[in-house]
């Protein structure tokens, strides 16, 4: 399914050189390119992204849109078609990495090992077939078991989720589903070959208040039960404080920062991670005059800025020792460090600016 | 669902009997005297006038409405005229229900005529129907497997040639070459396929050909886009993303998909070709329904000319409420809505 | 429905419209009483007939003043969708009437309807749908000049006009020419916003516009919005589920249950002692950008779905799934909340709850001291509020 193009580095030496600080690594992402070759040129969706995830602990990735968070989901889940994207780098799921496995492994681990929740649950599902025919799809490719033992399966994971009389919802067909029991049976399909990672791309974003409060306290229930590492993807900040460990943020395809939860969101030290606070209405604060959106428009994925792909929208140039520097030389990225930045502003004057500067004003 | 084929079904009565009266008010309401075509040239007013009276057009149309509907149901004769019958029995033709009407102009009952062309066009429509959906939404499937590339490329290319020849030009060259000139087959004639099923293969590939050409670059097209669509939906990357191999995505989850509303429009168009399949008969001289109507419109037959549009609105409603029908059964949203 | 202000007779019910000096705060523009919209149903049977409809807005009652902004939040389904397009006539009121600028506009038809147009417009979520990828930008901003009729703009007139609008909303004049696809989400926004106020409305409904955008490009529609509104004295009917947008620019909001407000008062207010308790598990239910804050927050989770609007449970519709009634409530309270239907009614200044034990204001409370009656909290309330032009909340 996938382009594989894995650059000199073998699975061993990169596993064997990586401090594990998150604990026992589960997911391990390196340099991950995913470009898609279209008539108006390269778009560059994700342009070397690394992370790494450990078991039982949740991810959350934010960015402005389209900065490559699903592209990223799909490329780790081997959904991208050879013939329209190159991918590159390092997927390495318990060791093994996925870009350069056979396509009778990789479908192996997909929805056994790692399994995904889409954005829009109504779209996700096929309209044709019941709810829990599709489930009983997912349960039966990875175990050889009869219709009615998957079923049995499948209604006790309805069960789970919290929908009420499965026996009998089970033989109805998504349009009869509501959004957030669509969504419950999404999560239960996902969940149903206890995989060891999920990941969930927006799994709250088209649903209402009342249920994704729902869905997420389902989420993190099912993480403390079976112990499986998670990837949560979105925009909303407020999802990503209440469920996430750590924080990786996007911009253009790239990481720009990356900690635990409490660092980015009370020292953040990305201009990025700053405006994306900012320019967010705060309902637990006293209501801002004024909303602060990031000024200027998402960069082309084309042909990117030049540098630090922020430069054209950062107000914070002036505070880089050598400020040509920001649009010549793109900033380093160290994932080995506990709070990677990619900012080419001395690291104590960054937390300088957003204790004097953009902490008094959120 | 039961109830939903029931409700199809009476809508589709009220329709068929609403197209029965139009039919009947533009034909008898046309130009045409049919009493002067019957009785012939050289008549005089008297004579035309006696014809009329004797085949009835002297009555109102809702009368002679009237009499059809009841002919329907009910035996009728020809002509209706208790004098002759009382004179000279053996000059009138009974009609038993359903009776259509009785051709003076082929001097014989109209669901004789029908009855005997009805089966030929039949075969021949189903036969083209089997080509077109066999070789419409393979190619199309295929194409949009290989979408971009050269099977794509070959694919719509052919599709747009044959969609660009008019059908009785496909016609006369098939039967010019194939049949005469290098008598692959022998030439076209109609054998009955309970017959000598070999025969009617044989026999009627080309006509089935001719009719099903323009369908089938059709269809090329119409499953190229459906597949197309489908497999951009969302719910194809869910079905990968639970590990399912890409033959089970293609063959279970996007053909599913994609037929569906194929199915819909193949059923329709089945309707509307054995509703009209005029041009090919013609060409090959299969003595079907379509030929049937050429001849009766050109010489003015009336009672001919009525049945046939009635039938042919009767293919086309039937194949609507069964396309209906059918369609609420593979589309479960349907049923709801 | 009999509801809170119409039931009280009310010498100020038909203020005088005086288009051009409404700008002082307070100026009644909108007055809606029992707004109802339900839609017809057919059954499945062999036979069909009518089945209970959908009732989808089911006796709506508020005011809005000129310049003002009203929040419309709720569930997914509660009707905030259908009551802003019954607002504006998109769909035909089944009953209830619509007051505006002192003239009832319910089921206006023709000549009217147009001209009420250039005065009310609306906002649509979707900025890729609502736009027709056809048409020129230019075209679709200058529509409104073609279809009103009303200001008398010709030619190459209206592409100055549009230009100038297109500069007032943050676009490049010079993309006149160019075409939806060629424009970002928020830009596609804009584009809406600039069609829509293009006459000048003096109502601008707008649903969920920037519920489809990410954060920072909501900060910059959002703010275009207020802008605009300060420029040109519009009201806004601000459709989300987003409560912290909604906070941040409503002045009031309104919170829907199956159709139903449940609850409508002073933003503020509301988010700070929200009497009812669906907007009580509404408000708890809202993810908070802080992590520590987040983890010793306390929610209720509401349990079970929305119930269908076809058949709303007896008496209070919120009953099934309030967390009042099944863990506070004594046997005999229940009943009461099983059988009777709470109206919308005034609770304190400027308040008004459909509950029959809606929570004690703790800033009421606090500033009277303990031991203090509410009920005359609430008589004087009532009092300061029953000023003779009778705007609702106010
Ligand atoms: N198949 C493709 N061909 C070309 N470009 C693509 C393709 N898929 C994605 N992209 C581009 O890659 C970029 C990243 O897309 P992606 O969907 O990952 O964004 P995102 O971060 O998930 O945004 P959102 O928050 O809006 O979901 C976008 O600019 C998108 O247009
Ligand atoms: N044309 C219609 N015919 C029948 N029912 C309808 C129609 N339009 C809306 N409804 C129903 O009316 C109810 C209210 O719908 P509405 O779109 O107003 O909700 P909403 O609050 O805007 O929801 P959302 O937040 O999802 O946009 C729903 O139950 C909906 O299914
Ligand atoms: S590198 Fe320069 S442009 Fe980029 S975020 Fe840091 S200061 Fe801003
Ligand atoms: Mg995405
Ligand atoms: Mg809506």
């Amino acid at each position: 399914m996938s382009e594989h193009r894995t650059e000199g580095t073998t699975v061993s030496e990169l596993a064997s050189n990586r401090p594990h600080h998150l604990g026992e690594t589960f997911l391990q992402v390196e340099d991950l390119k995913v470009h898609f070759p279209t008539e108006d040129g390269i778009v560059r969706s994700v342009d070397g992204l690394s992370f790494d995830l450990a078991k039982g602990k949740t991810l959350g990735i934010v960015g402005e849109s389209g900065s490559g968070k699903s592209v990223t989901s799909q490329a780790i889940m081997g959904l991208h078609r050879r013939t329209r994207a190159q991918v590159s780098g390092q997927i390495l799921l318990d060791g093994e990495d996925l870009l350069t496995v056979s396509d009778a492994r990789l479908r192996k681990l997909r929805g056994n090992d790692v399994a995904m929740i889409f954005q829009d649950p109504l779209s996700a599902l096929h309209p044709y077939y019941t709810i829990g025919n599709q489930i009983v799809e997912a349960y039966q490719v990875h175990h050889d078991v009869s219709k009615s033992v998957a079923r049995k399966r499948v209604v006790e994971m309805l069960d789970l989720v919290g929908i009420p009389n499965p026996a009998r919802r089970i033989d109805q067909y998504p349009h009869e589903f509501s959004g957030g029991m669509r969504q419950r049976a999404m999560i239960a399909m996902a969940l149903v070959n206890d995989p060891k990672l999920l990941i969930a791309d927006e799994p709250t974003t088209a649903l209402d208040v009342t249920v994704q409060a729902q869905i997420l306290h389902l989420l993190t229930d099912l993480q403390q039960e079976f112990g499986s590492a998670i990837i949560i993807i979105t925009h909303d900040l407020g999802v990503v404080a209440e469920v996430a460990d750590d924080i990786l943020v996007m911009y253009a395809g790239k990481s720009v920062e990356r900690g635990d939860v409490d660092t980015v969101f009370y020292n953040p030290e990305h201009p990025y991670t700053w405006g994306l606070l900012s320019s967010m209405p705060r309902i637990d604060r006293d209501r801002q005059e004024r909303l602060k959106p990031i000024r200027g428009n998402p960069p082309s994925l084309i042909n990117p800025p030049k540098g630090c792909a922020f430069h054209p929208r950062c107000d914070f140039r002036k505070e880089v020792n050598d400020s040509t520097r920001c649009a010549t030389e793109v900033p380093l990225f160290d994932a080995e460090q506990p709070h990677p930045v990619r900012c080419h502003i001395d690291p104590p004057r960054r937390r300088e600016i957003f204790d004097t500067v953009i902490q008094p004003s959120l | 669902m039961f109830a939903f084929a029931v409700r199809r079904s009476l809508a589709a009565v009220v329709m068929l009997i609403v197209m029965s009266m139009v039919t009947f008010l533009l034909f008898i309401a046309s130009a045409t005297d049919p009493a002067r075509i019957a009785c012939g040239k050289n008549c005089t007013p008297a004579q035309i006038a006696d014809v009329k009276h004797s085949l009835g057009y002297d009555k109102p149309i809702y009368a002679q409405y009237g009499l059809f509907v009841e002919g329907l149901v009910h035996e009728r004769n020809f002509p209706d005229d208790p004098a002759i019958e009382k004179n000279a029995p053996q000059t009138i033709v009974h009609c038993s229900a359903p009776c259509f009407g009785y051709s003076h102009i082929n001097t014989a009952l109209v669901s004789t005529l029908i009855a005997q062309r009805l089966p030929v066009s039949v075969a021949i429509a189903i036969f083209a129907f089997v080509l077109w959906m066999v070789f419409g939404v393979l190619s199309g499937i295929v194409a949009a497997l290989f979408r971009g590339r050269w099977p794509d490329k070959l694919l719509v290319g052919l599709a747009l040639i044959g969609y660009s020849f008019p059908t009785f030009f496909i016609g006369l060259v098939l039967y010019q070459y194939v049949a005469l000139k290098w008598q692959i087959v022998p030439v076209p004639e109609y054998i009955s396929i309970f017959h000598d099923p070999i025969g009617f293969i044989r026999g009627g590939i080309l006509p089935a050909l001719t009719l099903a050409m323009i369908y089938i670059a059709g269809y090329v097209r119409i499953t190229r886009a459906y597949m197309l669509e489908a497999m951009g939906e969302d719910y194809l990357r869910t079905a990968r993303a639970k590990g399912l191999t890409e033959r089970k995505v293609i063959f279970k989850h996007t053909l599913r998909a994609a037929l569906t509303p194929i199915t819909t429009i193949a059923g329709l168009d089945l309707g509307a070709l054995l509703a009209g399949a005029a041009i090919t008969e013609t060409v090959f001289n299969f003595n079907g329904v379509g030929k049937l109507a050429v001849q009766s419109a050109v010489n003015g037959d009336l009672p001919v000319n009525v049945a046939i549009v009635l039938i042919a609105a009767t293919f086309i409603i039937v194949a609507n409420v069964l396309v209906d029908v059918l369609y609420a059964y593979i589309d479960p949203r349907v049923r709801y809505a | 429905m009999a509801d809170p202000v119409t039931s009280t007779p009310n010498p100020g019910s038909a203020p005088t419209a005086d288009p051009a000096g409404t700008t002082a705060d307070g100026d009644l523009l909108l007055r809606v009483r029992g707004l109802k919209k339900h839609f017809p149903l057919k059954t499945q049977g062999l036979i069909r007939r009518m089945a209970d409809p959908v009732k989808a807005v089911d006796g709506i009652s508020f005011d809005l003043n000129a310049g003002e902004t009203l929040g419309l939040v709720g569930e997914s389904g509660c009707g905030k969708s259908t009551a802003g397009r019954t607002l504006l006539q998109l769909l035909e009121p089944t009953a209830g009437t619509i007051t505006f600028e002192g003239r009832d506009i319910t089921g206006v038809h023709g000549d009217d309807l147009r001209h009420l147009r250039s005065e009310m417009q609306m906002v649509f979520q979707d900025p890729y749908g609502s736009l027709n990828p056809r048409h020129t930008i230019g075209s679709i901003i200058g529509a409104p000049y073609m279809i009103a009729k009303t200001k008398m703009v010709k030619g190459d007139s209206i592409k100055g006009e549009v230009q100038s609008l297109m500069e007032r909303v943050g676009l490049n004049p010079e993309h006149y020419n160019r075409y939806p696809h060629e424009f970002s989400g928020g830009q596609r926004q804009r584009i809406g916003i600039a069609r829509a106020i293009a006459l000048r409305p003096k109502l601008l409904v707008c649903d969920e516009p920037v519920s489809a955008l990410d954060v920072s490009i909501q900060a910059q529609v959002v703010n275009l919005l207020e802008d605009l509104q300060a420029e040109y004295n519009m009201a806004y009917v601000f459709v989300a589920h987003d409560l912290s947008v909604v906070r941040h620019i409503s002045d009031r909001v309104a919170v829907m249950y199956l159709g139903k407000i449940m609850e409508l008062a002073d933003r503020d207010v509301l988010y700070a002692a929200p009497m009812h308790p669906y907007t009580h598990a509404l408000m708890s239910a809202v993810p908070v950008p802080d992590p520590r804050k987040e983890t010793r927050r306390e929610r209720i989770l509401l349990i079970g779905d929305l119930p269908s609007p076809i058949n709303p449970p007896s008496g209070c519709v919120f009953h099934t799934r309030c967390p009042k009634y099944r863990e506070v409530l004594s046997e005999n309270d229940k009943q009461r909340c099983v059988t009777e239907f709470p109206e919308l009614e005034l609770k304190a200044a400027g308040h008004f709850a459909a509950c029959h034990f809606p929570e004690v204001r703790s800033d009421i409370a606090a500033a009277e001291g303990a031991g203090v009656v509410v009920e005359q909290q609430i008589a004087t309330a009532i009092e300061s509020v029953a000023v003779p032009d009778g705007t609702l909340g106010l």
